[in-house]
């Protein structure tokens, strides 16, 4: 707004001269300036955990101490189960998003797309979204029984929901002119949604494959609490049944380490996947 | 209008594949060839020792038996959930939560009790705590306070009870329904005024230094530990389930003469491992434990006398005929 504001635009007009705009260009901040302001945040809330539990102001029953969870930490290391939780809720997570967000891809680029399609499918996913899929557990077990179909099942229905609806944005959202030309050129069909329609709209699908990501961290703590015998969720429900608020606190830590990763990892996507949005229009 | 014609075959196979899944799953649970499915024994306890050594799977294979380990489950709420899909056909517990699910469903027998530990020295295994600071003294002040209780569990049984004998009206003192982990947090932090603390919560909250106002065998407690299955097991194949209780019944006797070797079974470092006190006192329940015995008729006023305090109290919609929910062997057999 400010830009606007101090905008010489209407007396330049006023004077009759067209004043030439001040190019954005690429504008980078310094890459140690910005990996320094990066982690300086999660720094600084480490040390005032840190320095909380070495003072005595936090209580180990309130909350553990670096200390309590890095020795967690090299327990789970020692006896191998860090990697083997790790493969097993990776596996699980991995087929759930896999399932759930390809048929979430699908299903919103049909919606997107044909008006029938839209009316046959968008108002039962609107009414499935509102559906917490916590709440469909005890029926997916009696179906599913519960072993691994039944963890990914549930991961892949938690993912399905945010994926349809940000693709079904992003396809009714892909400019109209873009998609006139593509057809002038002949395409249709399978083409013209792979060619023209999904590239557009991946700057959604990306966003979504984020959100169906940390879905599935939530999905594994629900999957994982019922008949596992590995995996991160499942270390959640041992620290929570031998009352370990090491082991609890050390959860937390993997989670946000694992959230870490997904932004990460999706960053990377977007840089190769959108290399024109390399710099961000807004700023 | 070209897709929607493209779109017709796709939706065609989506709903096929639903459809087909549905029922791979559903016929997943239908075969049953004296298979025992348990749940995952975690890293103590004969059950943890019989998995470790394969005893259990010898002594299974001579009545043409197999047992199918698997995993763990958070709540008893998630057990149940698996006992009723069949993923669990033999579970172990205690009279209480299993008659919340025996009001609903008769597909469950208990074939085993386990009678309650009667010598004084034997380490207490749970009690009705207030935080130390509390200056309620006596299960009577309790009245206009909360008590976080397991809903439909031990905790409740035992509160009603104790609320009972005391004379105390239980409407007057505010159930709290937290399950054990929950409740855990919730009485450390003063969110509630008491809690009746069972199983592993028991020692870990009087650790934190909280005081006992009654233990469980202050009362006529007949909520006593079980073992059930489903009823298809145990009509086809009654031999594999004794079979399973008697190995269940000779490890708990030898861990009773030599406690160290049924603990840590697995690992000896994780959230699951033991060590100094937590440990000392897991060793101090097994040298006292009683094995567990097969069910017989007169068992039937253990369960009568737990349900008839749910049903007085409305936990329960309506009581029970124990008849109806113990599996005698004998009989069974002749």
């Amino acid at each position: 707004m400010s830009t606007l504001a101090q905008s010489p635009a209407l007396p330049a007009e006023a004077a009759g001269t067209l004043e030439t705009p001040r190019h954005l260009g690429v504008r980078r901040r310094p890459a140690a300036l910005s990996l320094t302001v990066r982690l300086s945040v999660p720094l600084l809330l480490l040390l005032a955990w840190w320095y909380g539990s070495a003072s005595g102001a936090l209580s180990p029953d309130v909350l553990a101490g670096p200390g309590a969870v890095l020795g967690a930490l090299g327990e789970l290391i020692a006896t191998g189960q860090l990697g083997e939780y790790l493969a097993a809720s990776a596996v699980r997570a991995g087929l759930g998003v896999a399932v759930g967000a390809g048929l979430g891809l699908l299903l919103g680029v049909l919606s997107g797309l044909s008006a029938l399609g839209e009316e046959l499918i968008d108002p039962t996913m609107q009414m499935k979204r509102a559906v917490p899929f916590l709440a469909l557990v005890p029926l997916f077990i009696s179906w599913f029984g519960v072993q691994e179909t039944f963890k990914v099942v549930l991961i892949a229905v938690a993912a399905a929901g945010p994926m349809y609806a940000y693709v079904y944005l992003g396809v009714r959202g892909v400019d109209r002119k873009v998609v006139e030309a593509a057809r002038g050129f002949g395409l249709r069909g399978a083409r013209l949604a792979f060619g023209v329609i999904i590239p557009s709209a991946l700057p959604n699908i990306l966003m979504a494959l984020r959100i169906c990501l940390s879905i599935s961290l939530t999905g594994l703590i629900a999957a994982e609490q019922i008949g596992a015998t590995e995996g991160i969720g499942y270390l959640v429900t041992l620290a929570q049944q031998y009352y370990r608020s090491d082991y609890m606190v050390l959860c937390i830590a993997i989670y946000a380490v694992l959230g870490l990763a997904i932004d990460l990892a999706i960053r990377g996507v977007e840089r190769l996947a959108m290399p024109w949005r390399a710099h961000l229009a807004a700023r | 209008m070209r897709i929607p014609h493209r779109l017709l075959p796709v939706l065609t196979a989506l709903v096929v594949t639903v459809t087909a899944c549905s029922s791979a799953g559903a016929s997943q649970g239908a075969a049953d060839a004296a298979v025992l499915k348990l749940q995952d024994p975690g890293n103590a306890g004969p059950l943890a020792y019989a998995k470790k050594t394969g005893i259990l799977e010898q002594r299974l294979a001579k009545v043409g038996a197999k047992v199918e380990w698997g995993g763990s489950y958070a709540s008893f709420t998630a057990t149940i959930d698996a006992v009723r899909s069949g993923s669990v056909n033999v579970l172990q517990g205690a009279i209480s939560p299993v008659l919340g699910y025996l009001a609903n469903s008769k597909d469950i027998k208990i074939f085993s009790f386990t009678d309650r530990v009667t010598d004084p020295a034997a380490p207490k295994t749970d009690g009705l705590v207030v935080p130390a600071g509390s200056p309620v003294k006596d299960i009577k002040e309790l009245a206009g306070k909360q008590v976080a209780v397991n809903k439909g569990g031990r905790g409740e049984y035992l509160l009603l009870l104790a609320l009972e004998q005391a004379g105390v009206p239980v409407d007057q003192v505010k159930r709290v329904y937290l399950n054990p982990d929950q409740a855990a947090s919730a009485f450390a932090t003063g969110k509630v005024d008491a809690w009746w603390a069972i199983v592993r919560a028991y020692p870990e909250v009087i650790a934190k230094g909280a005081r006992v106002l009654v233990h469980s065998n202050a009362l006529p407690d007949q909520d006593i530990s079980i073992y059930a299955a489903r009823n298809e097991l145990l009509d086809r194949h009654p031999e594999a389930v004794r079979t399973y209780l008697d190995v269940v019944r000779e490890l708990t006797e030898e861990a009773k003469k030599s406690p160290e070797k049924f603990q840590n079974v697995f690992l000896q470092q994780g959230p699951t491992a033991l060590s100094g006190e937590r440990l000392q006192i897991e060793l101090d329940k097994s040298r006292y434990a009683n094995p567990p015995r097969p069910a017989t008729a007169a068992d039937g006023a253990f369960v009568t006398d737990v349900a008839s305090i749910f049903t007085k109290y409305g936990v329960l919609p309506a009581a029970i005929d124990p008849a109806s929910v113990i599996h005698e062997f004998r009989k069974a057999a002749a």
